[in-house]
């Protein structure tokens, strides 16, 4: 509820004043507010899709960019080229408008039509179902790869699961490339990861994870959305350097990871298990586990 | 014996008010300089760190009482409390902290302008713009240091020499 709170206090007053008025069992279940341009507050959870009577105008929609960004375009540029931006707590906010294009890249969202503001959780014990996988019989951990479409849990996930290894006295690093897993803010993170937990934050993971490597001697390093050709190589590094990795992708199927970017990476065998989770039961449902 | 003490106290009121002009020019290089020491802060921070405007407000904007770093702090808390454009907020506070400054025109123009880019654009252009508004910082600068050199004792003298004439024909 505090971050529901926190968050609030980041919108213009003529949609917070509408926000803030809701009662408390509205709030503690709310998982997305969707905010889009000529249509009512719409805020959406697995069980509920409730609108509010206001209706978000262009510039409400922009003040509140602004305000989310500190106004400072320059800090938050990269994110916004990719269509959205993390905030203090590690809140994803999805940007929806007209992209502006150089080189046939974007590099801007103009225009803003649409934003989700996606709360970022914590569920302590999320992992335990997955736990045993984890860690070989010697104690040391043992490289993972999570896929699930998106919305499935799996930054919670991963979350839980540097907490829960860290608290099993393996040293863990976190690569966190978009700050959505720690969330650090002021220095510390606003999640709790355990007491072996260190944070990159911000860092691109193929740059990331080789200096993890040289300067935190981790036992395992944890990160979010592998995906690019960059990315396996960082991979490689963990794998000659005798250090696990714990990562994530987009996907459904086994099919859907043959067709990814990190097939060669699959076809080394250098993930001991593949998780596959679904929404069948709520985010974080294991559908399968597949040992490598 | 009286007219001595007329004649005295006219030329020190006199002398008093070319120092006065001459001060005037003065405060304006200090003025000029400390806002181009803010602006050299912000630049820096902005170009090391990247950081948002608002965390290099509440960092920066504290740790200086003058004029500028009063600007950037009561921008800072407008744009916070009122989640209104950046030139909106930053010409006003401006107009506000500058208000019966000894500066010229063109000196208003330059302290008025961050508030046209200040977090609006890409890093490359905000770097840009700070390098133009660096320019013509100094070329304020100097022209005010200039003005001061001739025409600070200039007024001294005037003043006392005026006093003392005036004081001749009438006392």
């Amino acid at each position: 509820m505090d971050t529901f709170r926190e968050i609030l206090s980041r919108l213009p007053l003529s949609v917070r004043q509408e926000l803030e008025v809701l009662p408390d069992y509205v709030v503690s279940e709310t998982e997305e507010i969707r905010l889009r341009c000529g249509q009512h507050i719409r805020l959406q959870s697995k069980n509920m899709d409730r609108i509010v009577s206001h209706i978000v105008t262009a510039e409400e929609l922009v003040k509140t960019l602004n305000s989310l960004i500190k106004y400072s375009y320059y800090a938050y540029e990269e994110d916004l080229a990719k269509g959205f931006v993390t905030i203090e707590g590690g809140h994803r906010v999805g940007i929806c408008g007209k992209a502006v294009v150089k080189n046939g890249q974007t590099v801007l969202i103009k225009e803003i039509s649409s934003m989700n503001i996606r709360f970022a959780k914590e569920i302590k014990g999320c992992s335990d179902k997955i736990a045993p996988y984890l860690v070989g019989g010697d104690g040391k951990p043992k490289s993972t790869l999570i896929v699930s479409p998106p919305g499935c849990g799996k930054t919670t996930m991963l979350r839980d699961i540097a907490r829960s290894l860290s608290s099993r006295m393996i040293k863990v690093a976190v690569c966190d490339e978009r700050s959505e897993i720690a969330g650090m803010y002021n220095s510390k993170p606003s999640f709790d990861l355990g007491p072996r937990t260190d944070v990159l934050d911000g860092s691109p993971k193929a740059q990331g994870i080789q200096m993890l490597i040289r300067s935190m001697s981790p036992g395992v390093i944890i990160t979010d959305e592998i995906g690019k050709k960059e990315d396996l190589e960082a991979a490689r590094q963990c794998l000659s350097s005798g250090v696990a990795l714990i990562t994530s992708i987009h996907g459904s199927s086994s099919e859907s990871l043959k067709k990814s970017e990190i097939k060669p990476l699959l076809d080394t065998g250098f993930f001991k298990n593949i998780i596959f989770l679904s929404k069948e039961y709520g985010p974080g449902t294991v559908a399968e586990v597949v040992n490598g | 014996m009286v007219k001595g003490l007329l004649i005295i106290c006219f030329v020190a009121a006199c002398g008093l008010l070319g120092s006065v002009k001459a001060w005037e020019l003065k405060e304006r290089i200090v003025l000029l300089e400390d806002f181009q020491k803010m602006i050299l802060l912000l630049k820096g921070k902005m170009n090391y760190l990247r950081e948002p405007i608002t965390t290099m407000i509440d960092a920066e904007a504290k740790k200086d009482n003058s004029r500028a770093f009063n600007l950037l702090d009561e921008a800072g808390t407008a744009l916070r409390e009122k989640n209104a454009e950046m030139d909106r907020i930053w010409v006003q506070k401006a107009s506000e902290i500058y208000k019966g400054a000894y500066l010229t025109e063109d000196d208003m123009e330059l302290i008025i302008y961050p508030g046209k880019f200040l977090g609006q654009t890409d890093w490359e252009n905000q770097q840009a713009r700070f390098d133009f508004l660096e320019k013509r910082l100094q070329q304020q600068i100097d022209s005010a240091r200039q003005d001061y050199r001739v025409k600070g004792p200039l007024y001294r003298k005037i003043g006392f020499f005026a006093g003392g004439l005036v004081s001749i024909i009438f006392i």
